[in-house]
């Protein structure tokens, strides 16, 4: 933290009943009193991006709830960040949607498999979800490895299953799933950045 | 194809500094005395409405007071860095004037000897560097003389019209002061643009948003205000170092004024303070014991 | 982007042509207005349709989808026969005065080397003459018949205004009027910006499209300038990001050449890749290879990463041959992938030939959707009514759906297209039980891991050995990833010239590539990233916007790829002495002893004007390439060629070489070949495109886009409507080859008939976006239509240009 050499101090109470305010004409009583009819009400602003095209515009998301509380937040504004560079505080017909797209009906809640040959889907755990895919990936991986090719030369490669990547991701997530790839052997690795 | 020449939105870029107007005295005046209306404080806020009445008095006869930027200034420190003196010349000049304003009123005030020793609680005050309050009417009368000496400087200085780089954006570029809040600003070319303002000459100067302006924290702040009143104002809490400044939004209500809204808006301070939060704004108007 | 979006409005004159950035980047298409209304810049469109870009241009003129080639080749030429070149920099900063191997030529169409059968090229003849010295032979004069100057003017010389208006059908007044706003830029203090996008990349030939425009910014000494550049706007707010970090096989972050199995060790492999010096007194700044790649290992394999062991060189999979979206798919269709992963990528929906793609992953044992929303793809085995005709029960693909987190929901960085990486902080918690991409891959790995551990398996040593040193294992913070990709010192890392000086202290945050090492000393995940997070923090939160300059450049805000640049070659900005091209628009100067200006000198800070250290230092020559080697694959010079689907019978600058239809290296596969459609079957030009109101197939699952465009609709002129019969709000059918799509039509004035080679042709705009999942109202999915073949060099496939019929539905 880099805290300048401001001070803090507290209004309270107490100290608007003092005696020198009261003499310019703060009467303290009438003001508390007011005080205590009125609720305070809480958001939180935050710093993010807009995650369609590439101009990457700065946003502002407000949120209702206190994080600090860890009680449930929810999205209600989303606006263009007036100190971004590049946008200005501006946003186009869909980042001016964003909250939409946040909240869209379609947002995908739990884990489901569509089992082979079934037409519905299931809903299942985030174990069970993980435990069967890391099994056929290790199935398919072992069965498929290719440690040397034809002329003898070492190539640890597994081509056989394929990994698209978004380009919504963040680097953080690109920079763990490139690394987790190469470590498998992966080969068969594309990115919506292609087209 | 060749088309005729169109007339086109601008975004121009704003400006990292903004002086104070000739008239800040007076807009204040009016708006305590909007604010006042049947507010339980109304008694006060018009009491400090005629004291800055009588600073814009002030403030109009006193004229240029011929200081200007030094050449190639790179806004690395205060402008009024050594040159103190020199300008706050002018206020026992217009102490009396004040004081006599707030006798009228019914406020008594000290002689302007007497007021003297107030200037070292006046400095802290507006530095920031000591507990933030001052605690008789004589040191707010005081700060409000230096206040109309300093504006008339801040005033008569040419601020570049682009983006400087602001070394200590925490404190006034013009006098170094404390800023007393933000505010945000409503409509084209400027719209949600934060402006902090000197508590002491009414300088403003551009602070990114969705950042602490107290320990610089980037990212998240929390607003916290008054729910179904004061729509204008919301206190800016950090959770790091557990501090607030209030910002004051223009979109909400056109004519909000920082000082003005600030001292209408005490019981939003209550009660974020009882939030476990500490203000870390100074206003000279504000006072404790 | 060389450049960055703010200073786009830096330019002279604003050139976009393959793009339509104030639909689909409007924010960023805010600086185009600023230099036209600050500056009085000119705007200049070229596109097939009279598009919302071209609505506030002061000049546009049309051109048939897949003739751009035809058209910059013209500019080139207009540019050279009327000696509209910036010629000290055009001599001095670029392969001009370069001799080139009396072996190359090209012979109607065809480049030497060709191998019909193999359908690509033989490039050993594509090179430079070298003298005894061991460097490339130089005429400074431009005089000598074989130099590339000379080349270049020989190849283009074909490309008149003439030949333009027949391959384009743009009129001939349109394209020299074009011209001549272009070539006005040829003043040292006059620049134009070249904005494109998926109009140019979307092509057999897209790279070579923008190839075209890399020698025309050359010729006019624009590279390097603010307000000059090339400037790709891009799709994603990431894609610059996942492209930078290599989510793709043919390289590893950073760029980075990926080991293939001609390179057995790690010698052999830097030896090859490394590029060799063909200039003296050249940076050829790619030598540092070795310090990049080692450290890559280290950051990713450790204490595993000897001197001994080649630094894990065997750790790393080499390159299996192609593998790209396209490839994949047509190995998953020939049933040689058995599992498949969707991260965050609707390929049903955005991949051609949805038909295809639908069929391949119908052969998949398991597939995996890790995404926010229920895309398409995740229901590819879930029948649509006409939109998707499938049948369940046929299909044995176990799918695994996934759901993740929004940007809104994480915390991380993106960078943006103009390189800069700016920080994002979560605002709120996931829906349901959403889980950040990191902990899904974690948790995945961490099991794999666990199960290698356990039953051993296939060489698990890399699974094993991969550094995973995160606070908590199944949740990698992005605070500690980026620390990772950014670097750190494993011991003291001391100055070459002075080995008791040290200037990274072990364990500290690296503060620039220049500080990465080969002996295994220091890792790092990204080198181009390196400095992002130093020892002075997070760097891609830094908020200052401050911009002294004027230039828009905001130093202090965020962190731009490589060390905070924000200009890449902007020493070209300067002249052979130092002194900047245009004052008013400085971006670099000469300082007596060092660089210095409004950038971070993309050149070393102490080369004296006199040592003639040239501005591109990426290449061994230190120079701009108008000559491009052995690095495209359809040849060294931009050619024309027809799109796969083309209205034409043949090449009009070919017209009696088929091999010369169209692009001779493009890659087809077996069976797509024969899935284009021809002329006759299908007479009218389709391109597809994008809308302001959405984003490629995502807000189709929000209700605001959704209601401000609800469903497909298909444009085209009013001629060829009144030809068939249409009016607008007809319900239409369209077809290509390999299926058909229905929409409403829409009938403008803003796509016309073009006169190409004496034939009239009609071009209808598709709008992608749509599909049967979403809040849109339910539809086909456009790319049911397009064509599976790419660019040669990219792969990205030919989107916008192919050939369709039209009826009433």
């Amino acid at each position: 933290m880099n805290m300048n050499r401001r001070q803090f101090f507290k209004v309270c109470s107490a100290g608007l009943g003092g005696s020198s305010i009261a003499l310019m004409g703060f009467s303290p009583n009438a003001a508390l009193a007011e005080v205590r009819t009125f609720k305070l009400a809480r958001a939180t602003e935050t710093r993010n991006i807009c995650p369609y095209c590439s101009v990457s515009c700065g946003v502002l998301i407000y949120s209702t709830g206190d994080k600090s509380k860890n009680s449930q937040s929810e999205i209600i504004h989303i606006e263009g960040d007036p100190d971004n560079p590049v946008n200005r505080g501006t946003l186009c017909p869909k980042g001016a949607g964003l909250r939409d797209m946040i909240q869209s009906q379609n947002r995908l809640k739990w884990p489901e498999v569509r089992e082979a040959g079934a037409s519905e889907w299931k809903k299942i755990s985030w174990n069970e979800a993980l435990d069967r895919i890391a099994k056929h990936m290790k199935a398919d991986r072992d069965a498929n490895f290719v440690a040397q090719n034809k002329d003898g030369v070492t190539v640890n490669r597994w081509t056989t299953t394929g990994f698209l990547a978004s380009s919504a991701a963040q680097n953080e997530t690109g920079y763990l799933t490139v690394k987790m790839l190469r470590a498998l052997g992966m080969t068969s690795i594309d990115t919506q950045a292609r087209i | 194809m060749q088309f005729p020449p169109q007339s086109l939105p601008s975004a121009d870029d704003y400006p990292s500094l903004l002086r104070p107007g000739t008239s800040l005295f007076a807009r204040r005046a009016s708006r305590l005395r909007t604010l006042a209306g049947s507010a339980p404080a109304a008694d006060w806020l018009n009491r400090l409405a005629l004291l800055c009445d009588a600073q814009q008095t002030a403030f109009d006869a006193l004229g240029d007071l011929g200081l200007r930027l030094p050449a190639g200034f790179a806004w690395q420190q205060a402008v009024s860095a050594g040159r103190e003196a020199e300008i706050e010349a002018a206020w026992p000049a217009i102490y009396p004037q004040l004081a006599s304003a707030m006798a009228a009123a019914g406020v008594a005030v000290a002689d302007l000897g007497s007021a003297q020793a107030s200037l070292p609680a006046v400095r802290a005050l507006l530095a920031g560097e000591a507990e933030a309050a001052l605690q008789s009417p004589t040191e707010a009368v005081l700060a409000a003389a230096l206040q109309v000496v300093w504006t008339r400087f801040a005033q008569g200085l040419d601020v570049p019209t682009g983006k400087v780089l602001l070394a200590e954006r925490g404190h006034c570029p013009c006098c170094g002061s404390a800023p007393l809040g933000s505010i945000v600003f409503a409509g084209q070319g400027r719209g949600g643009a934060r402006y902090q303002e000197c508590s002491l000459c009414a300088t403003r100067w551009n602070a990114v948003r969705a950042r602490c302006t107290l320990c610089d924290d980037p990212g998240v702040v929390a607003y916290l205000g008054i729910e179904d009143a004061f729509p204008a104002v919301r206190a800016e809490a950090c959770e790091h170092c557990k501090g607030y400044s209030k910002l004051y939004f223009q979109d909400k209500d056109l004519v909000v004024e920082p000082l003005a809204d600030d001292l209408a808006t005490l019981a939003l301070d209550v009660l974020v303070g009882e939030q476990g939060y500490a203000r870390g704004a100074p206003n000279p108007f504000l006072l404790t014991g | 982007m060389t450049n960055h979006w703010v200073d786009i409005k830096n330019a002279d004159l604003i050139f976009v042509m393959g793009g339509n950035p104030a639909e689909a980047h409007p924010c960023g298409f805010k600086w185009a207005i600023e230099a036209k209304k600050n500056r009085k810049a000119k705007l200049v469109v070229v596109d097939p349709r009279f598009n919302r870009t071209a609505s506030v241009a002061d000049f546009y003129a049309p051109v048939r989808p897949g003739s751009d080639i035809a058209f910059l080749g013209g500019v080139i030429n207009y540019l050279l026969t009327n000696d509209k070149i910036h010629h000290e920099y055009v001599k001095a900063y670029t392969n001009a005065s370069f001799l080139i191997n009396e072996g190359f030529s090209l012979e109607d169409g065809i480049f030497t080397g060709y191998n019909e059968e193999k359908r690509s090229y033989d490039k050993a003849n594509w090179s430079y003459q070298m003298g005894e010295d061991g460097f490339v032979k130089v005429d400074q004069t431009l005089q000598d018949p074989r130099c590339a100057f000379q080349l270049l003017k020989t190849h283009y010389s074909r490309y008149t205004p003439e030949m333009v208006a027949k391959v384009c059908g743009t009129p001939k007044e349109a394209f020299l009027k074009v011209c001549e706003y272009i070539a006005e830029t040829a003043a040292p203090d006059r620049t134009m910006t070249s904005l494109y996008a998926l109009g140019w990349t979307e092509h057999s030939v897209g790279s070579q499209n923008i190839r075209c425009m890399a020698i025309i910014q050359l010729l006019l000494g624009n590279m390097g300038m603010a307000g000059g550049g090339i400037n790709a706007l891009r799709g994603h707010a990431n894609v610059q990001g996942i492209t930078d970090f290599a989510l793709y096989a043919q390289n590893l972050p950073g760029y980075l050449a990926v080991p293939s199995d001609a390179e057995p060790d790690l010698k052999t492999f830097l030896d090859k890749k490394t590029p060799k010096l063909l200039r003296p007194g050249q940076m050829n700044f790619g030598q540092n290879l070795s310090k990049w790649y080692v450290s890559l290992h280290k950051a990713w394999w450790g204490d595993a990463a000897t001197k001994e062991n080649g630094f894990a060189y065997d750790f790393m999979p080499k390159l299996a041959g192609a593998s790209d979206v396209l490839s994949i798919f047509d190995q998953m269709y020939q049933g040689k992938i058995n599992g498949f992963f969707c991260q965050g990528f609707n390929p049903l929906a955005s991949v051609a030939n949805k038909k295809k793609v639908g069929d391949a992953l119908a052969k998949l044992k398991y597939m995996v959707v890790i995404d926010p929303l229920a895309t398409d793809t995740s229901e590819f085995w879930k029948p649509h009514g006409e939109f998707n005709e499938v049948n369940p029960a046929e299909i044995q693909t176990e799918v695994f759906r996934l759901p993740t987190t929004l940007f809104a929901e994480t915390t991380g960085s993106f960078t943006n297209s103009g390189r800069v990486i700016q920080w994002r902080w979560k605002a709120v918690e996931g829906p349901g039980d959403a889980k950040d991409d990191t902990e899904i891959l974690a948790g995945l790995f961490l099991r794999l891991k666990e199960m290698y551990a356990k039953d051993g398996g296939a060489y698990a040593e890399p699974i094993q050995k991969l550094t995973w040193a995160y606070r908590i294992p199944g949740k990698p913070s992005p605070e500690e990833l980026m620390m990772e990709y950014n670097g750190k010192a494993l011991a003291d890392v001391t100055d070459p010239k002075d080995p008791t000086k040290v200037l990274v202290k072990a364990g500290d945050q690296l503060p620039s590539f220049a500080m990465l090492r080969d002996d295994g000393s220091t890792t790092c995940g990204n080198w181009i990233y390196c400095g992002v997070w130093s020892q002075a923090g997070n760097n891609s939160a830094r908020r200052d916007n401050s911009d002294p300059s004027g230039l828009g450049q905001t130093l202090n805000w965020g962190f731009a790829w490589p060390v905070n640049r924000r200009i890449l070659y902007n020493r070209a900005s300067a002249d052979l002495a130092g002194k900047p091209w245009d004052a008013k628009r400085t971006v670099l100067k000469w300082l007596g002893d060092k660089w210095g200006g409004n950038d971070i000198p993309d050149m070393r800070p102490d080369a004296a004007p006199e040592q003639n250290v040239m501005p591109f230092i990426m290449t061994g020559e230190g120079v701009g390439r108008l000559f491009s080697l052995g690095l495209m694959n359809e040849g060294p010079f931009p050619e024309h060629y027809e799109p796969f689907e083309t209205p034409l019978d043949a090449n009009p600058m070919h017209p009696n070489n088929p091999k010369a239809l169209s692009n001779p290296a493009a890659r087809v596969y077996k069976g797509d070949m024969e899935a284009f459609g021809k002329a006759k079957d299908f007479p009218y030009v389709a391109t597809t495109y994008r809308l302001t109101e959405h984003f490629h197939y995502w807000t189709k699952q929000s209700r605001i886009n959704a209601i401000m465009q609800p469903e497909q609709f298909v444009e085209i002129g009013e001629e060829l409507a009144k030809e068939k019969g249409i009016v607008a709000g007809d319900k239409v059918k369209i077809r290509s080859n390999r299926g058909f799509i229905k929409g409403v039509a829409v009938v403008t004035k803003r796509i016309k008939a073009l006169d190409v080679d004496g034939k009239k042709v009609h071009t209808v705009g598709i709008p992608i976006h749509y599909g049967f999942k979403g809040a849109t109202k339910p539809g086909f999915i456009t790319n049911t239509l397009t064509p599976f073949v790419g660019d040669a060099n990219t792969q990205t496939p030919e989107y916008k240009a192919f050939l369709v019929n039209i009826e009433k539905a």
